[in-house]
């Protein structure tokens, strides 16, 4: 065939690179100030946008979707064009996918500070933002199959397979974790509940992880690390395995997020048993990754791209070992809601992909500027002050996982919990916060001087955007198999059918663990005393929702002694079923929640200590890190929404009688006002149409169900696990 | 209806049992496939990322 020649388009993988680097320093900065909060609470200034709840959400789609989103794009735009021979499909397509991207990343950071979120982690944006980034999403995937479809190569490359997989998976994951009832424009209700909510957003969560942090940055490892060691990939044939395998594999794990929680342990049973088969895979991609630089470990002595890539590899093998491990009950027992989860998934996010993300960054860069890297003696200390901010990062995080569990668990030869005060375990921890935050700082220190030798190196440069290239046109030859061809080798050729392959692969497991918890009525079991939030409660909720009170406060007690003995009863299926979106969160930095309204309860606290608590919580605890929450206060809550809230409620099942709507907010304000007088006995002045009288009503119903349903907590604690 | 069928399934716990066979089964057909492929097609296959250098490139 005739030789084509075409051009391949640099700009949109410059202008990728940029977003990269603009939004890796913004969103590790965030990070650092939350670090900081844990030392210094007051660093909120005060005001709602820059509290921990709602910055949290900021730093992790952040980095998540702006830094290592727009490093996977800036990646696959580069190696996608060339393993295809060919121009990116649409030069437009290309333009609406950055700037769709930037806008869906400034859009989250400005909703998030207002308090715009679903409450459900790493899904936090609101319906409009959702709807946006699945039509941008639908962009990237039509040009990347655009693309591959007009290649000029015969065999698509195992890196594409990752693309392909990310892509299809990660659209699938998004929609079916946002289905949510608009009440305004930023306002939803999930439509799932409870328990079914918490399958489907950790289901989701956890491949997020997969298809989002791991499966794009593995087709990137496969381009780019023979590419840096110029050598060919030390197997392709376990590349092969290594894919099917993983993107099977991953698809279950994500109920290992809730073990011992309220989920059927069946559930539970096929994430822990998927975890830790995922070992399998994940490892052999490592494997196959360090193995390539067989015979040139010489050239990782002298070359900041390689020396970024073998940490980064090392680091996703230490997290696909460490993550199975935490998947195991008996580990998970100790490590849920601890700090281990927090260093676990940072272990990933600065060593696998931070690292990776600067290797392709170093490596490609100074290629389509058609120069030298500026300094790789700055690139070097880049990679060794960023190798030792992982390390203080992670470390201190383990010490005071180790910390935490141990004094949670702790009992005294009477029987009784040594620190039965959770503030106690948060004052041990501090010294570790700190250390944390000195860690994540050295981490930002390399990242500053990468960008700045990033922004040397293109100053010295002449950038190539339209980098002329030749090849053969490819041959047409029929769409069927061929006489002797494997039905495998005809997928390798047919893109269209390969993704449809890849997205059978994930559904089964998706469909095998999803459909039966809400067919089978047995899985949630309902309790008759569990009834509907008052419209006041809902709105509290909501407005706990906002604040985002979940990143630091569970509300699922686990079937534990220890956890049975601090908070009250474990938590069961039944008591969530109108809890759209489900809060059980992830990490405790602050104690569990789910028991707070239980009167005589062993969290229980009067009207008036929680107003003050809002007010000034150091007041009240001179070592809290809780942060002031005074707008609460002083704001008043907005009504308008509470006969549509309602209406939603009762579209997603929630029994409120027919017409309750309209009466609504009158009995809201009836509840708000005994509330009010409660205070004024206790010398606050405050009026029944403030946020903070909401705020109280949802953390005096909270456990409240249960406890009336005669499960003492004595009987509750018959069968705990330990 | 199939929310009738699924209510009527007994056994639900094998879940993990039949879902690790569906694994294994999935596992061991494509393993097979990959000590079935030529070892120059995968030579072939691996050197691809290598064929892309174009005349406007230089080695940093």
């Amino acid at each position: 065939m005739e030789n084509q020649n075409f051009y391949y388009d640099n700009k949109t993988v410059k202008f990728f690179a940029y977003a990269t680097l603009f939004w890796g320093v913004i969103g590790m900065v965030v990070g650092l100030l939350l670090a900081l909060q844990f030392i210094w609470p007051q660093l909120t200034f005060g005001i709602p946008y820059t509290t921990f709840g709602r910055i949290r959400p900021i730093h992790t789609n952040a980095v998540i979707f702006a830094f290592v989103g727009n490093g996977m794009f800036t990646g696959i735009y580069y190696s996608l064009q060339r393993l295809c021979k060919a121009r990116m499909f649409s030069d437009i397509l290309s333009k609406i996918h950055f700037w769709g991207w930037q806008l869906i990343i400034v859009a989250a950071a400005l909703t998030f500070a207002f308090g715009f979120t679903t409450g459900k982690e790493y899904a936090e944006l609101e319906w409009p933002i959702d709807i946006l980034v699945a039509v941008i999403w639908i962009v990237f995937g039509w040009n990347m199959i655009g693309t591959i479809i007009k290649r000029r190569t015969r065999h698509i490359y195992v890196a594409i397979w990752f693309y392909l997989a990310t892509f299809v998976t990660v659209a699938v994951l998004h929609v079916a974790n946002s289905i949510e009832i608009p009440v305004t424009f930023f306002k939803s209700y999930i439509v799932y509940a409870g328990v079914q909510d918490a399958l489907v957003q950790w289901w989701y969560g956890h491949n997020a992880v997969a298809f989002f942090l791991t499966t794009p940055f593995l087709g990137l490892m496969y381009y780019y690390l023979p590419k840096a060691a110029n050598r060919p990939i030390y197997s392709y044939r376990l590349s092969i395995v290594h894919f099917w395998a993983l993107i099977f594999l991953y698809i279950w794990a994500g109920p290992h997020h809730l073990i011992y929680s309220a989920l059927p342990n069946w559930a539970q049973s096929l994430g822990v048993v998927f975890s830790v088969m995922l070992i399998a895979p994940s490892w052999g991609g490592m494997v196959n990754g360090l193995l390539t630089l067989r015979g040139a470990w010489d050239k990782v002595r002298e070359d900041p791209v390689l020396k970024f890539m073998v940490v980064a590899v090392t680091a996703y093998g230490m997290s696909t070992f460490e993550g199975p491990m935490m998947s195991t009950k008996t580990v998970n027992a100790i490590s849920h809601f601890t700090d281990w989860t927090v260093g676990h998934a940072h272990i990933g996010a600065l060593g696998w992909n931070g690292f990776m993300t600067f290797a392709v960054l170093y490596w490609l860069i100074p290629r389509i500027f058609r120069t030298n890297l500026y300094s790789k003696k700055m690139a070097n200390t880049h990679f060794w002050i960023g190798t030792l901010g992982i390390i203080f990062y992670a470390v201190p995080l383990y010490w005071g996982a180790i910390t935490q569990f141990l004094m949670w668990k702790e009992f005294t030869a009477e029987g009784f919990l040594k620190y039965p005060n959770f503030l106690e375990t948060v004052t041990q921890l501090r010294p570790m916060y700190a250390a944390r935050a000195i860690g994540g700082g050295l981490y930002i220190v390399g990242v500053v001087m990468g960008v700045y030798n990033l922004i040397l190196t293109i100053r010295q440069g002449d950038f190539l955007a339209e980098e002329a290239a030749s090849a053969p046109a490819l041959e047409p030859v029929s769409g069927k198999r061929a006489a002797g061809e494997g039905a495998h080798r005809w997928l390798e050729r047919r893109p269209v059918q390969f993704t449809i392959f890849a997205l059978l692969a994930i559904l089964i497991g998706g469909i095998i663990e999803i459909v039966p918890l809400y067919l089978i009525k047995t899985n949630i079991p309902t309790i008759a005393s569990v009834k509907p939030y008052t419209p006041l409660e809902l709105q509290g909720r909501d407005i706990y929702v906002r604040e985002g009170c979940y990143t630091c406060h569970s509300q699922e007690v686990r079937p534990f002694r220890s956890e049975t003995e601090r908070y009250g009863q474990y938590s069961k299926a039944g008591e969530y079923v109108y809890d759209h979106p489900f809060q059980w969160g992830s990490k405790r930095n602050g104690p569990d929640l789910s028991r707070e309204g239980v009167v005589n309860g062993k969290q229980y606290k009067p009207n008036s200590w929680h107003y003050n608590h809002m007010l000034n919580p150091q007041k009240l605890n001179a070592q809290s890190i809780m942060p002031v929450y005074k707008w609460l206060i002083a704001d008043d809550l907005d009504m308008s929404t509470t006969a549509k809230k309602i209406r939603v409620m009762q579209m997603l099942g929630v029994p409120y009688p027919a017409g309750f709507d309209k009466t609504a907010n009158d009995v809201l304000l009836q509840q708000a006002s005994l509330i009010s007088a409660d205070l004024k006995t206790q010398g606050i002045d405050c009026a029944p149409n403030k946020e903070i009288i909401a705020v109280i009503a949802y953390l005096q119903r909270l456990g409240v169900d249960i406890h009336s349903a005669g499960l003492s907590a004595a009987s509750a604690s018959e069968n705990p696990v330990k | 209806m199939f929310s009738q069928v699924f209510q009527s399934v007994s056994g639900i716990n094998n879940y993990g049992l039949i879902s690790t066979v569906i694994f294994f089964v999935f596992f061991t057909v494509m393993g097979l496939y990959a000590f079935t492929v030529k070892k120059e097609d995968l030579s072939e296959f691996s050197r691809m990322p290598f064929e892309d250098e174009t005349k406007d490139s230089n080695e940093v």
